[in-house]
Parts: structure tokens; C-alpha cells; sequence
């Protein structure tokens, strides 16, 4: 790059630099006022003149799909910078799309119109007419991917019968494609786009040109186009090792068991079953280390399949490479393959690069008795903690395992590895690990340890720890989370002086938890008070129970869903548990369904089924919304419900 | 880390309110409010931004007959409940004496994915002079987030007008457990 020596002074420069500045702000602070088509048109203007835009995008943006709509008035395939401009505010304005139509018709009717009326093909072509030009704008496969299916789906399907597809422009769509794909945001051609798929599948000049085969084979996946499997599984025979990597990539996220919540009826069974044979014979034959590591990670689809689990047994043993064993590890956390003891066993001896960590790590999801002696073993022969080893004895929950631990324990200083080995102790059961988990708890003064302590002494009910959860529950200089934790736990014992104390805080609470402390939040103050509450009813106190009722209909969703997590944790029944399922508050439904599967799923089960059949779950599981598995836990619920041994 | 037991969920939630994480299932919602004097009237601009998750929420709770789409009766039937719950959360106070804050109008959802509210009371027999404000929001309490006051810079110095004296605090600005704001109505001789 050359410098050229500035032709103008410093002030002017700085004047000029403010200038120019101060205009943009002005324009921005006016956008308010103006309409769509003036923002638009100034917007048009600036870009023609070559003169920055993110500030009126941003304008046009705030607009909605109306300012989209005008914007696709101005696209002109001679003025590439004003056309990326104006697909930029296509874009940003249509990612609406993803939105639940009815929230659409609500917010957004011009949207709404756009995209869920048969009329609205037409202002979907206006969108996406720079599909037809020679050269996209960089902005424009995101803009058609989120502001029109409909002429996109019938891009890609000419491009589909095209003897020369344009290779450059379908992998720049396909990648747009899957982000949009990948977050769950297609709501209304998610078929039409997978056949779509499907068809460019078909066309061997593109195909033949590798860099494209791979983005289809990928958009395939990302679409879950499961239509495409016997392409996929042809193309894990392909020459190019690149291309036999991704296939298999797609071969195992195609066949795998849903994740996604909307998705679990749907099995897939018999296409794991059609994709097993080339899966045994890539396991058996393959050579390339890229296609074993993902090979090894498409495993666990087959999760409960001994044949697959056999395979990557030998496969482990056939093959060096450190990333396909600790992909095999990874996959092996999540499997059910009789052989996984082994795989794992072999994992633990492994000389290094991160294997041993991995395998550690799937000992925590098998804690199976075989792997006991390699970890112990592993144990002794550390100086030092190690955080995976730790929660590996933990998960194991042998007693051998507690000398190390609490000497790791005695010179540890990292907060989050005393952490990890307080989990431990708490995980083996016996006086010994009692013991030490009553003594870190008198002598700690680490407040987040300390919490996780009173958690573990209300959970084993540690004879020794009784008198520190006193006096922590109804010290006002403690923090309020720990006081909450150590009433909490108090509801867990049967001592006289548990109840003593839980009666003295229960009098007056408003002494120990002040609604005037400027030091808590009224949140906390309201969820201690309840935790009292839900102590004493735990330990049988039978006045508390309409209390309980009150305390729960005056609180806040989050003090509700406490309040329910708790009646799960000790599987009671409440009342409040169905007025939680008829909530509309997402963290209340979700406590009162948790609840009601742990507490009383037969006696819930009509109301459990009738949620499950609403439209606000398939809404829910559709969204591709942090559900929190809402619609997993429904169908537990559900699941413990219609079990013999939970009928009333 | 995995959740091992509800018991570990009950921890979690509790950090959560402590360390204001947003990896919760408790959905936050933003809010925007502006006072204004306008014919002896002390109107609220009140705006709420809920998460996609509780808007979703809140079409189940809209579509009361089931059929999964909003009729016009149904939202309408809705927004003028949520009104109506809203005046009854919403707490003033002038010079001490409780005020009523009554739903005006239709509520508005608009493109911003914001629901727009309008309340009024009454102003009558304010003296000249300072009169102390207070409002106390309740749906704050019930469901957090942060929040935005609105202040009309250009208001008429010669017309009555509300003067905000709460200053935002950066520790409570962001999620207030439970909004709560001070301010003047200045009446002109």
C-alpha cells in the first residue's frame, strides 16, 4: 500500500472529519420524523455518491419490512454499492421471517402480508429480483434467503436443470441457507427448500465441481433433507477425501435421533438402518484422517447400535490419531453401545494429547465399575488436582478415591477446583467423604463454596453440619443466597433443632430477611421467606401448607419457579403445582411441569397431555427459542405418568 | 456443567439473580415510560419489549379458543386485561396522596415488537410550586428488566411539567428488581 503525504492542513481535515460527522448524526436524529421512501431515497442517494450508509440502514431498519418494500423500488443492477445497500436493509428487515406467524400479524402485518399470504409471492419477487443479475451484491444470498423463499426456491430449482450452474452464487446461497436453517428461523418452505435440495443433488455439473458438491452436502444437512440420503451415502464413496468428509458429516447429522424438541416423533429409524452398512464399511476400509474424525463423530447417531459400537471399538484400535480418538470419545459420552466400557478403557491408558482428558470426561457420563482401578490408578499417580479426574471419581463415587481428593483438597486454593472436589466428596457416599464435606463446611469462608456446601449437607443430611446451618440461616451479615441455601437444607433434617430454627425464622421473618435492607434485593428477600416456608412444610408442618399457597400466588415467576423446583426436588405434591400448568408465564409452566412429572405424574397426566396437544408447545418447539426442553420435560412428565407403578 | 438434580437448578437460579445472568428461563422485559402534563391531566407513556419467548407466551394466553390464530376479538380482549392489570401494578403518589393511573385508549403493539400503553390521572387542585412525585412500578417487581425514562427536553417552562429527580443509577439501570422513581411536577404561577 502507498501513503500519499495529506493535500489538505490538520485543522481542515479535523473540521471537516466533525462536519461531515455532525451531518450524519443530524440525519439519524431526523429519521425519526421522515418517512420510509425519504429514508430510503436518502439512503439511495448517499450510496450512489459513494458516501457511507450504516447509519441510515440502521434508520431503515427500524422501519420493519415496509422500508424493504421500498427499498426493492430502488435496486438497480448498474449501482452495485447502492444495491448492496439496499439488501442490507432487505436483510436486516426480513429476519422477522423467523418470527411465530401470529406474532408476525400482530407487530409486523407488512410482513405478515409478505410472507404468509398467497399475495405476497409477488412483492417476494420485487425482493429478490437481483437474483437474475449478472453480479450478486455480497448482501443479497442472506437478503433472499430471510425476504423471499419463494423466488429463491425457484432460483435454486433452475439452477437445479442448469447444464452450467453458476457454482459461485449457489455456494454463496448454500451457506446462507444453512445459518438460516441451522438457527430453526425457516417457517413457511422449509420443505420446499429441502426438495429444492434435493433436486441440485441431481445435477452432475455441479456435483462434479468439488467445492459446490461440499456446500450441498452441508446445506443438505443443515436442512435436515433427509430426502437426500442415498446422494449422501453415494458421495461418501467420492474420490476427493474432502468430499468423502463431508458426506459423512451429513451422512451422520441426517440420520441422527432428533435433538430438536419440535422433531421427536420423528425416529429416523429406517434411515440409520439404510446408512449402517456404508457407516461399517467406512469404519472397516477408510484411511483419511479428516473423514475418521468425522466419522467417529457421526457415530453417535447410531447410539444404541452394538455393530456401530463394535466398529469403533476396533477403530480405535486401529488408528493413532489423537482427534479421531477423542471424537470417538466425544461420541461415546452420548451412546449406549455395550462396548463403550472398553473404548473408554482405552482411552484412559492412551499416552497423551488430550485423549486421557476426554475419556475421563466420558467416565462421568458411564460411571461403569470396570473403569474404576484406571481412574484410581490415574488418581494416585497425579501430584496435583486435575479437574477431569476429579469429577470422574466423583461420578465413580468409590470410596478409594477419597484419600487423594482430600489431599488435593487440603492444599487447594483454586476456587472452582474446590469446587469441583466438593461435588466429588458430596457423589461418594459414606462417613468418610461426610466427614470431610462437615468440615470444609465449619471452616470455609468462600461464599459461593460455601453455598454449594449447605446444598450438600441439606442433601445428605450431615449430622455435623446442623449447628453451621443454623447459625449461617439466621446470620444477617451472611450473603442472602447462602441464608436461603441453609434454610433450604434445614428442611431436610428431623433434629429438634432444625425445627427450632426453622419455627425462630418462621415467627419473624421480616427481623432475619428486612424488607428495608438496602444491601438485598426484594427478589432474594421474597425467595428466602418462601424457602422458610417450604422448610417447614418439608419437615411436616401442616400449617404451612396454605401458606405455601399465599407465599407462591403473591411471588414473581422466578420465585414460583423456585418454589416449584423445590416440590420437584422432594417429589410433593402442592396445589400450586396446577396452577402452574395452566400459567402463562414461561418459567411458572416450566417449574409446574418439572413439578408435576417428579410429584404426581399419573394424577397430572390429563392436564399434561392436553398441554402437550396446544399449540403454544408446538409454537414453543418450533420456535428454535432457548426452551429450556420444555417439551422434553413434558414428555417425561407425560412418560412417568402413563407408568404402571405411578397410578395413584 | 450438567444439572444434576433440581436441587442444583435451585442454586443456579439463585447465582442467577445475583450475578444478573441472562442465561435464565426468566424472561426479562425492557421498559420505556414518559410522563407528560396535558389538560390537567398527568399522562403515562408506558412501553414494554418482551423476549420473543414471552411473546410467543403470550399469543397461547391471547388465543382462547385454541385454533392457533389471533382473532381480533381475542387480542383486543387481551390488550385491555393487560391495561387494566397494568393500572392496578403501577403506584403514584403526589405530595404523598395515592393517584389512580387509568388505561386511555387502545394499547398498541407496534413493529418494534413493543406493546404501547397510555394512563392518565387526574391533576386537579395542584397549587403553583414544586409537588413531589413518586412512581412505583409493580410490574417491575413481577418481571425485570431494564429500563429507559423518557424526558421531553423542550417542555414549555411556562406550562405545568414533570421533572425527573431520580438519577439513573448504572447499578440499577440495567435490571431493576423494582423500578421505582422520584420526580417534580412544576406548576407556573
Amino acid at each position: 500500500m502507498i501513503c500519499h503525504p495529506p493535500l489538505t492542513p490538520a485543522w481542515f481535515r479535523r473540521c471537516f472529519t466533525h462536519l461531515v460527522g455532525a451531518c450524519i448524526a443530524v440525519a439519524v436524529a431526523c429519521a425519526g420524523e421522515r418517512s420510509d421512501r425519504e429514508i430510503i431515497e436518502q439512503l439511495v442517494a448517499e450510496a450512489d455518491a459513494g458516501r457511507p450508509t450504516s447509519e441510515l440502514v440502521e434508520a431503515a431498519k427500524e422501519r420493519g419490512l415496509a422500508a424493504a418494500l421500498v427499498a426493492a423500488e430502488f435496486l438497480d443492477e448498474q449501482q452495485p454499492a447502492r444495491a448492496q445497500a439496499l439488501y442490507e436493509v432487505i436483510g436486516l428487515t426480513a429476519n422477522c421471517r423467523r418470527l411465530q406467524p401470529e406474532i408476525l400479524r400482530l407487530y409486523q402485518p407488512a410482513a405478515y402480508r409478505v410472507f404468509h399470504t398467497p399475495e405476497g409471492a409477488n412483492a417476494q419477487r420485487q425482493l429478490a429480483k437481483g437474483l437474475d443479475w449478472k453480479a450478486w451484491p455480497a448482501a443479497l444470498p442472506e437478503a433472499v434467503v430471510r425476504a423471499a423463499p419463494v423466488p429463491t426456491v425457484e432460483w435454486l430449482r433452475k439452477e437445479a436443470t442448469d447444464a452450467a450452474p453458476d457454482c459461485d452464487k449457489l455456494r454463496a446461497l448454500l451457506k446462507s441457507l444453512g445459518w438460516w436453517f441451522r438457527a430453526y428461523s425457516e417457517r413457511t418452505a422449509l420443505t420446499a427448500f429441502q426438495e429444492a435440495l434435493c433436486a441440485l443433488s441431481g445435477n452432475a455439473a455441479l456435483t462434479a465441481d468439488a467445492p459446490t458438491d461440499i456446500a450441498l452436502l452441508h446445506a443438505l444437512a443443515d436442512a435436515q433433507a433427509v430426502q437426500a440420503l442415498d446422494f449422501v451415502l453415494i458421495q461418501s464413496r467420492a474420490h476427493a477425501a474432502e468430499v468423502r468428509a463431508a458426506a459423512v458429516e451429513a451422512m451422520g447429522r441426517l440420520v441422527a435421533p432428533p435433538t430438536r424438541e419440535g422433531d421427536l416423533a420423528q425416529t429416523l429409524d429406517a434411515e440409520r438402518a439404510r446408512a449402517l452398512p456404508d457407516f461399517l464399511r467406512l469404519a472397516r476400509d477408510e484411511n483419511d484422517a479428516a473423514v475418521l474424525g468425522k466419522l467417529a463423530t457421526a457415530a453417535e447417531s447410531w447410539i444404541a447400535e452394538p455393530r456401530v459400537g463394535q466398529a469403533m471399538l476396533e477403530l480405535f484400535k486401529r488408528v493413532d490419531d489423537a482427534t479421531t480418538q477423542r471424537n470417538l470419545l466425544f461420541a461415546v459420552s452420548k451412546t449406549r453401545w455395550p462396548q463403550r466400557g472398553a473404548i473408554i478403557q482405552r482411552g484412559l491408558v492412551s499416552p497423551g494429547n488430550g485423549v486421557t482428558g476426554v475419556a475421563l470426561e466420558a467416565v462421568t457420563f458411564h460411571p461403569l465399575p470396570e473403569l474404576v482401578p484406571a481412574v484410581l490408578a490415574l488418581l494416585e499417580s497425579q501430584k496435583e488436582a486435575q479437574p477431569n479426574l476429579i469429577d470422574a471419581a466423583g461420578a465413580l463415587g468409590d470410596a478409594r478415591a477419597l484419600p487423594a481428593l482430600q489431599r488435593w483438597l487440603a492444599g487447594e486454593r483454586n476456587l472452582a477446583v474446590q469446587l469441583k472436589l466438593a461435588s466429588a466428596l458430596e457423589n461418594i457416599p459414606g462417613e468418610t467423604s461426610a466427614a470431610a464435606l462437615t468440615d470444609l463446611l465449619n471452616r470455609s469462608a468462600e461464599p459461593v463454596l460455601v453455598e454449594q456446601l449447605c446444598r450438600a449437607a441439606g442433601e445428605r443430611a450431615l449430622p455435623g453440619a446442623l449447628p453451621t446451618l443454623c447459625e449461617l440461616a439466621k446470620d444477617t451479615t451472611a450473603p442472602v443466597g447462602i441464608r436461603g441455601q441453609a434454610v433450604w437444607a434445614l428442611g431436610g433434617y428431623r433434629e429438634d433443632a432444625a425445627r427450632a430454627c426453622l419455627d425462630q425464622l418462621g415467627r419473624t421473618p421480616e427481623k432475619y430477611f428486612p424488607a428495608d435492607d438496602a444491601s438485598l434485593i426484594p427478589e432474594s428477600i421474597e425467595k428466602a421467606r418462601l424457602l422458610i416456608v417450604l422448610a417447614r412444610w418439608r419437615q411436616g408442618d401442616a400449617a404451612m401448607d396454605s401458606e405455601l399457597g399465599r407465599l407462591f400466588a403473591l411471588g414473581s415467576p422466578a420465585v414460583q419457579l423456585t418454589c416449584l423446583n423445590a416440590l420437584a426436588e422432594i417429589r410433593r405434591d402442592h396445589p400450586v403445582i396446577a396452577s402452574a400448568l395452566g400459567a402463562t408465564d414461561f418459567p411458572v409452566l416450566l417449574g409446574g411441569v418439572r413439578a408435576a412429572g417428579a410429584a404426581a405424574p399419573a394424577k397430572y397426566l390429563p392436564r399434561l397431555r392436553a398441554l402437550r396437544a396446544s399449540p403454544l408447545i408446538a409454537s414453543l418447539s418450533a420456535s428454535g427459542l432457548d426452551t429450556w426442553r420444555l417439551p422434553v420435560a413434558l414428555e417425561n412428565a407425560i412418560h412417568a405418568g402413563e407408568a404402571p407403578e405411578s397410578t395413584p | 456443567m450438567k444439572m444434576r438434580t433440581p436441587a442444583a437448578m435451585i442454586f443456579s437460579l439463585w447465582l442467577a439473580v445475583h450475578g444478573r445472568a441472562h442465561e435464565s428461563p426468566i424472561d426479562h422485559v425492557e421498559r420505556e415510560l414518559e410522563f407528560s402534563v396535558k389538560d390537567g391531566q398527568l399522562l403515562l407513556d408506558y412501553r414494554l419489549r418482551f423476549s420473543d419467548r414471552a411473546l410467543l407466551m403470550q399469543v397461547g394466553e391471547m388465543d382462547t379458543n385454541g385454533d392457533g390464530r389471533l382473532s381480533e376479538q381475542e387480542t383486543a380482549a387481551y390488550f385491555t386485561a393487560q391495561a387494566a392489570k397494568l393500572a392496578e401494578l403501577l403506584k403514584l403518589q403526589i405530595d404523598g396522596h395515592p393517584l389512580a393511573l387509568k388505561p386511555t385508549g387502545a394499547a398498541r403493539p407496534d413493529i418494534k415488537l413493543t406493546q404501547a400503553y397510555q394512563f392518565c390521572a387526574p391533576l386537579t387542585g395542584l397549587r403553583a410550586g414544586r409537588h413531589a412525585g413518586l412512581f412505583v412500578d409493580g410490574h417491575s417487581r413481577m418481571y425485570p428488566g431494564g429500563y429507559r425514562w423518557r424526558q421531553n427536553a423542550d417542555a414549555d417552562v411556562k406550562q405545568t411539567r414533570v421533572v425527573p429527580l431520580t438519577e439513573p443509577d448504572p447499578k440499577t439501570t440495567q435490571h431493576p428488581e423494582w423500578l421505582e422513581l422520584k420526580f417534580e411536577i412544576i406548576v407556573p404561577e
